[in-house]
């Protein structure tokens, strides 16, 4: 896989996650379910932002491994506190 | 030729009609792109936040006591998504103070505030008062029991103005006394006066902004630096801050939600007064014994000049170095505040309504400042160590200058009479200030000793010094 692909892979995979969670938010019960609501919209940011930082990235050995590690385990943690 | 793309189509088209990119929206500079340098962009945001979910409560709030209380709780209880909305704008006015402090000592340790910005750094000063305003004004709109209690006690400080100033502004900000007047005045500053300030005030702070454009790293102009187009790189940058932001603060939201204490009522129990957590400093400093009573006016006082003194510091603090590792004393004052800040802050939190021993204040404080002033000197001698290796000759001789006392046994016996009386006339000073009825003679004569001291203990330490010099230049 070439160097351009990998971030195409990463910007793929996100933007499937992003319109995933937002179908999720769109069947939540908008007052017994904030907190899961919350934390998914949360979610969403967290995955935008990662999103722009390897999309204005020029070449896929800019993209540092901590931070979308870092990225990575907040969305963990934010799906594992809406699932739990 | 390269065809261009609909964006780019559509960005020219604007550009060549408002001219945006060689303005407002112009490139960066390549040393703006961190965090820290987009403090005042995320505050901005914050506000824009606030003004949304604020309009959204505003759908259902009703800004009289009878009805404040139960209309958040309606908001909270029964309004789709209310409860994230309510915990959100309460957060997010947290986040914006928090950053705001961030900003301002940023700017401070870095020192943009010199020569021409001045007027940009007392705009921003000012800007973050009314954002403290726009906290204490807000605070009182659910109509709590702690609410109102914190509320009419930061009223009642007003009382060390003058008559002629107590009573039209009292009347301003709580109007003639009743609880529907005041919480309607606190009402119309949080939603309409005070936004509608600080609106104008980041107006006015970004047209200077466009006048200076972004300041120099500390260490000086960078030669042939790079610039960032603004479109899309500075955008997606600061989407990208702003994202993560806006998720923090919601998430936090999501995971604590807002419990609010009960509502207010005159026969309602008495509650322990404390302000919100951004004023327990404060709030901690007028705890102090020395300042309980007719001592209240002094800390009130002593807040005000601390302030003022801020507010100032582009029209003292002249000096054209930036770097804030070649400005130890400003460097290692800006911890020292930093430090006081937060110890005063969770001391507020752990000693609700306790009134806190001299000894006690003077260890705590005194004790910080002396940490923060040990930690910093050693990192900078430490610092200057690194870059000027130690040997024991250079240590030997700057420990020269202990001789000098001994060398000089007549001034130093003058120099520590003039100690020991400056000492105690500054405590007279102290001792009257805080009396209820100081001695007017006993105070002056105190004060004059006191300044005479010092003014000859200056004139002997200089020529100590010059002694010193001549000695070792021979």
């Amino acid at each position: 896989m070439s160097e351009k692909d990998s971030r195409v892979y990463i910007l793929s995979a996100l933007a499937v996650f992003m319109i995933v969670l937002a179908s999720v938010m769109w069947i939540l019960h908008p007052i017994a379910q904030q907190q899961q609501f919350g934390e998914l919209l949360g979610a969403e940011l967290i995955a935008f932002a990662m999103l722009t930082y390897v999309y204005t990235r020029n070449s896929a050995d800019e993209v540092k491994e901590f931070w979308i590690m870092a990225g990575t385990l907040a969305l963990a943690f934010l799906l594992g506190l809406v699932f739990i | 030729m390269q065809k261009k793309g609909l964006v780019a189509k559509l960005q020219d088209f604007l550009d060549s009609r408002i001219g945006f990119t060689s303005t407002f929206l112009r490139p960066v500079p390549y040393h703006a792109m961190d965090p820290f340098s987009w403090l005042g962009a995320i505050a901005v945001l914050a506000f824009f936040a606030q003004g949304l979910t604020g309009i959204l409560m505003l759908l259902y709030y009703v800004p009289t006591p009878d009805q404040a209380y139960s209309s958040t709780m309606y908001v909270i209880k029964s309004v789709p998504l209310g409860y994230l909305i309510e915990t959100f704008h309460l957060y997010m006015a947290y986040a914006m103070i928090i950053i705001v402090f961030m900003h301002l000592m940023r700017n401070y340790f870095v020192s943009v505030q010199k020569k021409p910005r001045e007027i940009m750094w007392v705009v921003g000063f000012i800007m973050g008062v009314v954002v403290l305003g726009q906290a204490f004004t807000g605070y009182l709109l659910p109509w709590t029991v702690l609410a109102k209690s914190a509320t009419d006690v930061g009223i009642g400080f007003l009382g060390i103005l003058p008559p002629q100033l107590l009573v039209p502004i009292k009347y301003l900000i709580a109007g003639a006394g009743t609880n529907t007047a005041e919480l309607f005045r606190f009402f119309v500053f949080h939603v309409v006066v005070l936004p509608f300030v600080l609106l104008l005030l980041i107006v006015l702070k970004l047209y200077l902004f466009e006048i200076h454009g972004a300041s120099d790293p500390p260490s000086g102009r960078v030669a042939k630096e790079k610039s960032i187009k603004w479109f899309p790189d500075v955008l997606l940058y600061m989407l990208m801050i702003g994202a993560v932001f806006v998720a923090a603060v919601l998430v936090a939201s999501a995971i604590f939600p807002l419990q609010l204490p009960p509502a207010y009522s005159p026969t309602a129990p008495a509650v322990v007064v404390q302000p919100d957590w951004y004023f327990l400093w404060q709030y901690q400093i007028l705890k102090f014994q020395v300042f309980e009573g007719p001592g209240e006016p002094i800390a009130l006082g002593i807040i005000t000049v601390a302030a003022l003194m801020m507010l100032l510091l582009p029209f003292y603090d002249r000096r054209k170095e930036r770097d804030p590792m070649k400005r130890p004393v400003y460097t290692t004052m800006g911890a020292i505040i930093i430090a006081e800040l937060i110890t005063l802050t969770i001391w507020g939190y752990l000693t609700p309504g306790q009134t806190i021993p001299n000894t006690e204040a003077i260890g705590v404080i005194g004790g910080v400042a002396l940490m923060v002033s040990l930690i910093f000197w050693g990192a900078f001698k430490l610092r200057h160590a690194v870059s000027k290796p130690i040997s024991v000759e250079s240590v030997a001789s700057k420990l020269q200058f202990l001789k000098t006392p001994f060398q000089n046994k007549g001034p130093t016996f003058v120099f520590l009479i003039l100690l020991v009386s400056s000492s105690a006339s500054m405590a007279t000073v102290v001792g009257q200030v805080t009396t209820p009825h100081p001695q007017f003679i006993q105070l002056s004569a105190s004060i004059s000793v006191l300044f005479a001291s010092l003014y000859l203990m200056l004139k002997l330490l200089r020529r100590l010094v010059l002694n010193y010099q001549t000695v070792s230049s021979k």
